[in-house]
Formats: structure tokens, C-alpha cells, sequence
């Protein structure tokens, strides 16, 4: 069984290129979900079940940063491994994301072999505990 | 880091986005033809405790060119039509992203904080002398993209 994996970003060509990626990197994944904003990112969490979420943060209605807060508050969703994909070019971000529980951060723009890099890992651990 | 310095990055910090994110490389070049219909896409960035505006002038084509390389269609698909304009403001969020983190590398303290990246928009460039004066700023550069001019500039925000 493939992976589960939500891609939340306003740029729908941003989004296409996510899956593009995470297809080039050889990631199984079985279904991709998208969102546009953090607002409709919480509201697929809230009706599916995801594996994966690659978010960014510079977003209209909801910004990334406060829907990873949210999902963090949440028991049901805190476990979800996160991966911010953003052009925010701010190591102290980084680092707060991080100390937030989000596991990686990659910087736009980015290649398929980094997203294979960052998110294999990071999905492997969580498809054997399912 | 002054404004003129970071100016400096901006060649290329924008053909690094340009390239890694819809394989196409630009190439300096000295004016250009003004095209019939440009579109004028522009984003604020907050660096070195000041707002600047980047803005990119291109026919709407150029659009269409970065849309179809990046979803992989042919640039006459509708799909490409679609993200013309939407291919164009994530060239400008990652442009900006790499050119405040480029400066933020360069400069040498913290100072100043964090930069900041506001909303990335497209919009019509309003009439041919638009065009035109901002090919007569010093402060543009002009490139080639696959045939298509395309004119960058980074200023002060109002």
C-alpha cells in the first residue's frame, strides 16, 4: 500500500510540481491531496487519513506556520510528520519550526533527489508503524 | 546590507530560480523588442529593516513557457494558459526567497532581523511606455529567456 500524502500550497504549479517530484523520486505514493491554503489543509486532515504533509508558509487565509501550530495542539494530528517546501529564507524559522515539531525544511527552489532525501526517511518509520 | 548590494544579487538569484524551477536559463541582454502584451509581476521583501519591491516585466508568453516546463505540457495547453500567471508569482516568491537568503549570507550581522516575504501578484503592465521607462532605468537588467525580454528590477518600496 502506497503513501498518503497532503500537499498544502496556494501555487497550484507549486503543488503540481511537488508531485511531479515526489513521482521522479520514486516515493510510493497512492494518493496526493492538495489544499491551497492552511485553513483547507486542516480541513482535509480533519476528513483523511495522511501519512505525509509537505506544506509552505507564505500562504493567503491561513499561513503554513499557523496550521502546523494547530495540527501540533492536536492530539489526532500531532503525530502526522511535517516537511515545510518555502522560499523563506530565515534560518531562525527554521529553527522554530523545528523545535515546533516539524521534521525537515526544504528551501524553494528545490530538486526531485531532495525531496526523495528528506521525506524517504522520514516516511519509512512511519509506514512501518501502520 | 545596503540596497545597492543586494541589488547585486539579484542576476542571479533569479536565474537560479529561473532554472531550477522551470529549466530555462536567461541570458543578459541589451534592450530588447517591447512586446504587445506584457504583464508586470512584482513582490514586496522586507530585508535589512526595509521593504523592497522586485518587479519582473515579460510578455505573457513567458508565462505560458515557465507553466509548461514546469507541469511538463506543451506551452499551446490549456493547462499552461491556466498557470501562465500563477508559474509567474512563484518565480517571483522564489526568486525573492533566494535573494534574501543570499543577502542574509552575505551581510555581515543579523542586525536588521529577519526578512520577510509578502504576497507575490501578476497584473497587466497598464500601457507600452511602461515598457519602455522601465528599460531606461538604470537600475533594470535586461535578459533573453528563450526568446522572450524580460526586464528585472529590485527598488525601494514606496
Amino acid at each position: 500500500m502506497g503513501y498518503r500524502i497532503l500537499i498544502v500550497d496556494d501555487s497550484a504549479t507549486v503543488r503540481a510540481m511537488i508531485k511531479r517530484a515526489i513521482g521522479a523520486a520514486g516515493i510510493p505514493a497512492d494518493t496526493i491531496l492538495e489544499a491551497s491554503d492552511g485553513r483547507a489543509g486542516l480541513d482535509v486532515l480533519s476528513r483523511e487519513r495522511v501519512d505525509l504533509v509537505l506544506a509552505d508558509l507564505n500562504m493567503p487565509v491561513m499561513t503554513g506556520t499557523e496550521m502546523i501550530e494547530r495540527m501540533m495542539a492536536d492530539p489526532a494530528l500531532k503525530t502526522i510528520p511535517v516537511v515545510v517546501v518555502s522560499a523563506d529564507p530565515n534560518r531562525e524559522t527554521a529553527e522554530a519550526l523545528r523545535n515546533a515539531g516539524v521534521r525537515a525544511c526544504l528551501s524553494k527552489p528545490f530538486t526531485p533527489e531532495q525531496i526523495r532525501d528528506l521525506v524517504g526517511p522520514i516516511l519509512e518509520p512511519a509506514h512501518a508503524e501502520r | 546590507m545596503p540596497s545597492a548590494e543586494l541589488r547585486d544579487l539579484v542576476p542571479e538569484a533569479f536565474a537560479d530560480a529561473l532554472e531550477q524551477s522551470a529549466f530555462v536559463t536567461p541570458e543578459p541582454q541589451e534592450g530588447g523588442e517591447r512586446p504587445s502584451d506584457a504583464v508586470l509581476a512584482s513582490m514586496n521583501v522586507r530585508f535589512g529593516g526595509q521593504w523592497h519591491t522586485l518587479e519582473l516585466a515579460a510578455p505573457r508568453a513567458f508565462g505560458r513557457l515557465l507553466a509548461a516546463n514546469i507541469l511538463a505540457v506543451d506551452e499551446a495547453a490549456p493547462e499552461a494558459e491556466q498557470a501562465a500567471d500563477d508559474a509567474l508569482r512563484e518565480l517571483m516568491n522564489t526568486t525573492c526567497g533566494t535573494l534574501a537568503r543570499r543577502g542574509r549570507e552575505a551581510a555581515s550581522n543579523d542586525a536588521d532581523g529577519p526578512a520577510q516575504l509578502a504576497l507575490p501578484s501578476v497584473a497587466p503592465l497598464p500601457d507600452p511606455a511602461a515598457w519602455d521607462a522601465m528599460a531606461a532605468d538604470p537600475a533594470t537588467i535586461a535578459f533573453d529567456a528563450e526568446g522572450h525580454p524580460l526586464l528585472i528590477r529590485l527598488r525601494r518600496a514606496a
